[in-house]
């Protein structure tokens, strides 16, 4: 197996959870154990999709976001399973957890993804893979799910090492060393590099760009040129350079608050898409008074109902004193929206609070009794953080249109 | 958009984070992140040694709270004893009796 170079070098490594949410189903119900499973939302909504496949659903040709009826299709005894993402959540912490016990430097990425930097714990506990098997025995033996381990100096190598090597090979451990690319990663074909999408794919395919080797020998000068700062990031990774550090407390930084929702079905007309939107602005503010902020900027965004012809804006309000109250963010948000929206149906909608400020230092306005106006929205935010969100609403989330209801049972847009 | 090539943002901008998972994160690396042992002055100091005095010489109960890296501890007694060459003093509590570092107390009350 591949020995990592120097020691002066930083050990890296991206451990990713197989078929984490039926992985965690499948702990939770041993004696699906050899069953074909997935986890599906709501078949009567659009969100009735395939969230994840178990290993066994996937041989019987199930894929990640195919439509239920076609996996119920293809497999008629398959097990489905409502998502639990507040017990999916638990589960990454309790890796976290893990992990942890091993570095400090622990970084989750997505629910299934966290970076770890080892470089200073192989004293205790030994070379990286060996680190690698023993927190794969570990994860396994204590939450039922199964990791796969890249190792690289880098988090961009740990990354690429992890999905085009550890997630094929039986170990699921797999070391990418630097000085090794020029064989195990420039061969590979453009697509399977990181941060390459489909989008992007397509373009570089154009230009003759067919392998990530490729890429990484197009001068610098014409990415830069082509793509500024966007084409600079994908020559670094095609030449496996990163500096970005595992960082714990990357997290912390709190930008802003913000929410968005995909629609049930299509919005078309103003009186609709408002109620959705006054639910989305009471869920952001409540978050920002919970958190003792307050913000200046207000922004709003929808995105349309035709993918094959990107519809939709994002716009953004700087208001002149910060605030975390409902019926103001509202305004802003209602004449942001009536002045960008073209009428296009509309699919998703988000809002978000940012340039947040503390909410001790209170302007006072002469003409308008916000004090009250708080007080009465603070009420509201004590009931919700009691008996959850669902407990009090406003009377427009009962029409058609609203989704607070529905939202409260959920966490992503899946079934909490 | 211009930030992926400075620190970690590269992955700050690619990272697929529900805001309920980061949230709980965030709650979970606060319980693990180490508080520093606070500095008392000599006044604290000195207001510490009689709350302690006064407790033993009354049997008056008192609340002391112990630093811990993660979360400050309170007990609840009465002092029985004060050992200065030890630097410590004994604790009575509803059934057992136990030493505490005096280094370890930094903050005393007469109640909780």
């Amino acid at each position: 197996m591949n020995k990592l170079p120097d020691k002066k070098n930083r050990v890296i490594m991206l451990a990713d959870c197989q078929s984490f949410y039926t992985s965690v189903e499948k702990a939770a119900h041993p004696e699906y154990f050899d069953q074909p499973v997935v986890v599906a939302g709501d078949p009567a909504r659009r969100s009735g999709i395939i969230l994840a496949a178990c290993p066994l659903a996937k041989k019987h040709g199930i894929t990640t976001a195919e439509r239920l009826g076609e996996a119920l299709g293809k497999c008629p005894d398959l097990i489905v399973i409502r998502p639990r993402m507040q017990e999916y959540i638990r589960v990454s912490l309790e890796i976290t957890a893990i992990m942890q016990t091993y570095t400090d430097l622990v970084e989750p990425y997505s629910i299934d993804e966290q970076f770890l930097d080892i470089t200073g714990s192989q004293e205790l506990f030994g070379p990286p893979e060996e680190i690698a098997r023993s927190l794969q025995e570990k994860i396994l033996k204590d939450t039922g799910i199964y990791i796969r381990v890249g190792i690289s100096e880098n988090k961009v190598l740990a990354k690429m090492a992890c999905d085009n090597y550890a997630k094929k090979k039986p170990s699921g451990i797999w070391t990418l060393a630097a000085n090794d690319i020029e064989a195990m990663l420039w061969p590979l074909p453009i697509h399977q590099m990181f941060m390459v999408g489909s989008r992007m794919t397509k373009h570089l395919t154009r230009m003759g760009i067919h392998t990530i080797g490729d890429l990484a020998k197009v001068p610098l000068s014409r990415l830069r040129a082509k793509w500024g700062v966007n084409g600079e990031v994908l020559w670094m990774i095609a030449n496996g350079k990163d500096y970005s550090p595992v960082k714990p407390n990357t997290h912390n930084t709190q930008k802003g608050i913000g929410h968005q929702m995909t629609l049930p079905y299509d919005y078309c007309t103003l009186e609709e898409i408002r109620i959705p939107l006054l639910e989305l602005t009471e869920l952001v503010c409540q978050r920002t008074r919970r958190k003792g902020f307050m913000g200046y900027v207000v922004s709003v965004g929808c995105r349309g109902a035709n993918f094959n012809k990107s519809t939709g804006f994002h716009r953004q309000k700087k208001l002149a004193e910060p605030t975390n109250l409902t019926s103001e963010v509202y305004q802003t948000v209602m004449s942001l929206f009536t002045k960008h929206w073209n009428g296009a149906p509309i699919r998703s909608i988000g809002v978000s609070l940012t340039d947040l400020v503390s909410d001790q230092i209170v302007q006072l306005d002469l003409f308008h009794d916000r004090e009250r106006e708080l007080a009465l929205e603070k009420a509201a935010d004590q009931i919700k953080l009691k008996y959850g969100n669902a407990a009090i609403m406003r009377a427009s989330s009962l029409q058609a249109a609203g989704q607070a209801r529905d939202r409260a049972q959920k966490i992503g847009g899946h079934y909490k | 958009m211009s930030k992926k090539l400075e620190g970690n943002g590269l992955f700050e901008s690619s990272r697929m984070m529900l805001p309920e998972h980061k949230e709980a994160f965030l709650h979970h690396q606060e319980r693990i992140i180490k508080q520093e042992r606070p500095k008392l002055d000599t006044q604290e100091l000195e207001y510490l040694s009689m709350m302690i005095a006064h407790s033993m010489q009354e049997q008056a109960p008192i609340v002391l709270t112990l630093f811990d890296e993660i979360e400050n501890k309170q007990v609840t007694g009465t002092i029985i004893q004060i050992d200065p060459a030890r630097r410590a003093v004994r604790l009575q509590q509803s059934e057992e009796k136990r030493w505490i570092p005096a280094a370890d107390i930094i903050q005393a009350s007469s109640q909780r």
